[in-house]
C-alpha cells in the first residue's frame, strides 16, 4: 500500500532499530507497511466499539497490509453501519461482543468502548483466545487493571493498551536524551492540557445521553485525569523510570456546571522517588496555553510538545575559553587559541533552542502502535514493557481521582506493583 | 610563564547570545558579586545596542531605515547617529572599502551582483546633522551593520570596564572580535592566537595583547559563517577569497573596520589606508587549497 510519507518512514524504522535496546517495544515496529503479504497470511481482527476513536483505529488498521478487519461490533446501530461502510461491507457485524469473540478464526480484537467496559471485555477476549489491543483508559479501578494483567498472564495472549506516546518519535528521542544525561538530573516535570469546549457530543435522543456522553459521568469515565492526564503521567513515569509514590490533587466543576459529575478542571502533584514531582493541570474552559510537557533538568529543558530542547545558558562557550579559565585557575600562562571568523549559531537572531528531531512530519504514533500490535500477534510475543507502562499510568490516574475526591494525598498501594 | 599573583577569587565566566553569535565574558579574580554586576551591565548594554543595530529584528531602527529611508528621512537617536557618522568616517578613510550599504549584495546570488551594485555605496546615503536623520538617495538600498556592530559594542564594554576600574578581562564576541583588557593574571599581556581556518587544532599567529582589541575577517571558506559574505562595495563583487586578516588595535572599532577593509583592498591600495590607523598590528593569512597558509605581518 502506498504510504504518504515513505522517506521519513524508512528513516524512522532505522531510528527504531537504534533505540530498541533501551525501549524494547520498538523492535516490534519493523515497518510492516513495506512488506508484501499474502492475503491468506493476514492477521484477522475484530473491532469492538466503533465510535469516533474506534473508527479512527479502523482506518489506521486498514493501512496495514498484514491486518484484515473481519468483524465489527457496536450496540449503537448508526456506529455499526458506519463501520461496515468503512470496511466496504467486508466485515461481519455484531451487536453483542460475545458473538464476535466466538468467531473461531479471529486472531485479535481491538477494543474502543467506554472505559467502564474495558476490563470485562478484555478479560473475556483473552479467555476466548484472542490477543487484545484495548484503548486507554485501561479501567476505572485498580483491581480491574490488575485483573486484566492477570488474565493476560494466565492466557498467554498479548495485551496492549493504547498509550501511543510510547511510539511517538519526539518522545522516544527525548527519553533517550534524558537517559544520556543531556539535560542533567531531572528535578521536575510540568505538564498541562487545556481545552475550551464542553466535551459533549450531540445526542439524537435524550435517553442516549448517558451512553453517548459517557465521558461526563463517573460511573463510565475517569474524567480529565484518565482521559487526558493519563497520557502525560505515562510520559512522566517513562522519563523518571518508575511510578509516583503518592499523589495529591484538587478538582472541581467551575464552569460546565450541567448534569455532569466529572471535574471540568483538575490540579495534581505526583511525587516520584528522589523528591521529583510531576506538576499537572487540565481544564476545558480555556485553551490559550494548549498542551505541554516540560522536563526540567539541571543542565537543560525539554519542551516535548513543542519539539524543542534548551541548554541551560544558551550557546556553548567558545572553544579555548574553558581551557583559558582552567589555565588561569592553575597558574598557567599559555596562548588562547580562540581568534577566528565569527561563530554563527544555528538560529542567527537569538537562542530559540534546538529541535529534538529534525524529521517532519513524524510517523503517526497511533499507526505505529497498531502495527506493533499486529506484529506482536504475528510473532506470538507480548510486546515488552508496554503493558507495564500502561498499567502504572492507568493506576496513577485512578489514584489521582481518589486524591481529588477525598482531598487527601493517596499513597501508591503495595498490591499495585507488577 | 611568570610568577602567578595570588588568585583571591575564582575566574568568572558567562556566555550569552547576542548579535547573531555568542559573547564570552571572562573576569578573573573579581569578587563574584562584582563580577556578576559587571557581566550584567555588559549584557544589558550589548542587548540594547543590538536592538538598535540589528536588521534581523523587525522593529529595530535599522529595520525601519531599511524599509523607509528611500521614501522619507528617518530620524535616529544620538547613539545610532554616532554609529552612522562613524560608518561615514570609515567609508571615507578606507577609500570606500568599508561600506555598510552592501546589504543588497549580501542578499542576492552571484547572477544579481551587477544589478544590485547601483543600490550600494555610502555616497548614496544622506546624513542630515540638523535633525539627525538619514535618507537613501536610491531605491532598494539597505544597511548591514554586521561589520561594525561588534566593534562598537566592544567600545561600550571598554567604557564599562574603565568606569568600574576593572584591571583585567577577556571578552570574546563570536571569536572574531576579542577585547583583551589589562593583562592575563599570570603574565604581563594576554597571548591570543588565531586559529587555522582549515584545521581547528592548529593556530597560525599569536598576538601579545594588552588593553587592545583583535578583529578577524575571513572570506570564502566553506563552513560555519565563513563563506562569501564580504564584498568589495566599489566593484560589487566578493572580496578576496581563502584569505583572512587579523588586526589588533587599541580601538575595537578600528580593528573591526580595518580587518574588513584589508580583505577588500588591493595590495597597492592597502598602504595608503593603513596610515590612517596608526599603531595597528596586522596579520594577513593567505590559504592554499589545503592546510598550507602564508602569514604576513606588518
Amino acid at each position: 500500500m502506498d504510504q504518504p510519507n515513505e522517506y521519513s518512514r524508512r528513516s524512522f524504522v532505522k531510528f527504531l532499530a537504534a533505540s530498541a535496546v533501551t525501549m524494547p517495544w520498538l523492535a516490534m515496529c519493523s515497518g510492516t507497511t513495506e512488506r508484501k503479504v499474502h492475503l491468506s497470511g493476514r492477521i484477522r481482527l475484530g473491532i469492538i466499539g466503533i465510535g469516533s476513536r474506534g473508527a479512527k483505529l479502523l482506518l489506521h488498521l486498514q493501512l496495514i497490509p498484514e491486518a484484515e478487519i473481519v468483524a465489527v461490533c457496536d450496540d449503537y446501530y448508526p456506529h455499526l453501519t458506519n463501520a461496515k461502510q468503512l470496511t466496504k461491507g467486508t466485515a461481519r457485524t455484531f451487536s453483542d461482543y460475545h458473538e464476535l469473540l466466538a468467531l473461531p478464526d479471529l486472531d485479535g480484537v481491538v477494543i474502543a468502548t467506554p472505559p467502564h467496559l474495558h476490563a470485562a471485555m478484555t478479560i473475556d477476549a483473552l479467555k476466548a483466545g484472542k490477543h487484545v489491543f484495548c484503548e486507554k483508559a485501561m479501567a476505572l479501578r485498580p483491581d480491574d487493571c490488575l485483573r486484566m494483567v492477570h488474565a493476560h498472564k494466565q492466557t498467554g495472549k498479548n495485551l496492549q493498551i493504547g498509550f501511543q506516546r510510547l511510539f511517538d518519535l519526539r518522545f522516544i528521542k527525548a527519553v533517550e536524551m534524558v537517559r544520556q544525561g543531556l539535560i542533567g538530573q531531572v528535578t521536575m516535570v510540568r505538564a498541562w492540557w487545556h481545552r475550551n469546549n464542553d466535551w459533549r457530543v450531540t445526542v439524537p435522543k435524550p435517553e442516549l445521553e448517558r451512553r453517548m456522553n459517557w465521558r461526563l459521568y463517573r460511573n463510565t469515565s475517569g474524567g480529565l485525569a484518565m482521559e487526558l492526564a493519563a497520557h502525560q503521567i505515562q510520559v512522566a513515569n517513562w522519563l523518571l523510570n518508575g511510578y509516583p509514590q503518592s499523589i495529591m490533587g484538587v478538582g472541581s466543576i467551575n464552569y460546565w456546571n450541567d448534569s455532569r459529575d466529572v471535574y471540568d478542571n483538575i490540579s495534581l502533584i505526583l511525587q516520584y522517588p528522589n523528591g521529583v514531582q510531576l506538576v499537572y493541570d487540565a481544564l476545558i474552559s480555556n485553551k490559550h496555553h494548549g498542551m505541554a510537557q516540560q522536563i526540567l533538568g539541571v543542565k537543560g529543558t525539554i519542551e516535548l510538545e513543542q519539539g524543542k530542547w534548551y541548554t541551560k545558558d544558551g550557546p556553548p562557550p567558545a572553544p579555548g575559553i574553558l581551557q583559558l579559565i582552567n589555565n588561569i585557575e592553575h597558574g598557567i600562562f599559555d596562548t588562547i587559541p580562540i581568534g577566528g571568523p565569527s561563530w554563527i549559531p544555528e538560529h542567527p537572531v537569538d537562542y530559540k533552542g534546538e529541535n529534538i528531531i529534525d524529521q517532519h512530519p513524524i510517523p503517526e504514533p497511533t499507526q505505529l502502535e497498531l502495527e506493533a500490535f499486529v506484529q506482536s500477534i504475528r510473532q506470538g510475543k507480548q510486546i515488552p514493557d508496554v503493558l507495564e507502562q500502561a498499567f502504572y499510568a492507568s493506576v496513577a490516574s485512578i489514584l489521582a481521582n481518589n486524591a481529588m475526591d477525598t482531598q487527601q494525598p493517596v499513597k501508591w498501594p503495595a498490591e499495585c506493583v507488577l | 610563564m611568570t610568577t602567578a599573583p595570588e588568585q583571591k577569587f575564582p575566574t568568572f565566566h558567562q556566555t550569552f547570545p547576542a548579535m547573531g553569535t555568542r559573547c564570552d565574558v571572562v573576569l578573573p579574580n573579581l569578587h563574584p558579586e562584582i563580577a556578576a554586576f559587571i557581566y550584567q551591565e555588559i549584557q544589558v548594554d550589548i542587548c540594547l545596542l543590538e536592538s538598535k543595530l540589528s536588521r534581523f529584528q523587525t522593529d529595530s531602527p535599522i529595520s525601519e531605515i531599511n524599509r523607509y529611508a528611500h521614501e522619507r528621512a528617518i530620524r535616529v537617536d544620538l547613539e545610532l547617529w554616532d554609529v552612522l557618522t562613524t560608518c561615514r568616517h570609515f567609508h571615507f578613510i578606507t577609500d570606500g572599502a568599508f561600506d555598510v550599504t552592501v546589504l543588497p549584495l549580501l542578499q542576492k546570488n552571484q547572477a544579481r551582483y551587477a544589478v544590485e551594485k547601483p543600490k550600494s555605496g555610502f555616497h548614496h546615503v544622506e546624513l542630515n546633522s540638523a535633525d539627525m536623520s538619514i535618507r537613501f538617495t536610491r531605491p532598494g538600498m539597505g544597511l548591514d551593520l554586521g561589520g561594525i556592530g561588534k566593534g562598537y559594542a566592544l567600545e561600550n564594554v571598554k567604557r564599562i570596564l574603565q568606569t568600574h576600574n576593572i584591571k583585567r578581562a577577556l571578552i570574546s564576541f563570536g571569536e572574531s572580535s576579542i577585547m583583551a583588557w589589562g593583562n592575563h593574571p599570570h603574565g604581563d599581556h594576554w597571548p591570543v592566537s588565531i586559529r587555522h581556518m582549515r584545521d581547528e587544532k592548529r593556530w597560525v599567529h599569536e598576538f601579545e595583547m594588552k588593553d587592545q582589541a583583535l578583529s578577524t575577517s575571513a572570506n570564502g571558506f566553506s563552513g560555519n559563517g565563513t563563506s562569501i559574505h564580504i564584498f568589495d562595495p566599489r566593484a560589487g563583487t566578493p572580496a578576496a577569497i581563502s584569505r583572512a586578516v587579523s588586526v589588533v588595535s587599541r580601538s575595537p572599532l578600528e580593528a573591526e573596520v580595518l580587518s574588513t577593509a584589508l580583505l577588500v583592498l588591493r595590495k597597492d591600495e592597502q598602504k595608503g589606508v593603513i596610515r590612517h590607523f596608526p599603531g595597528c598590528q596586522i596579520a594577513e593569512m593567505q590559504y592554499g587549497e589545503n592546510v598550507e597558509v602564508e602569514v604576513v605581518t606588518y
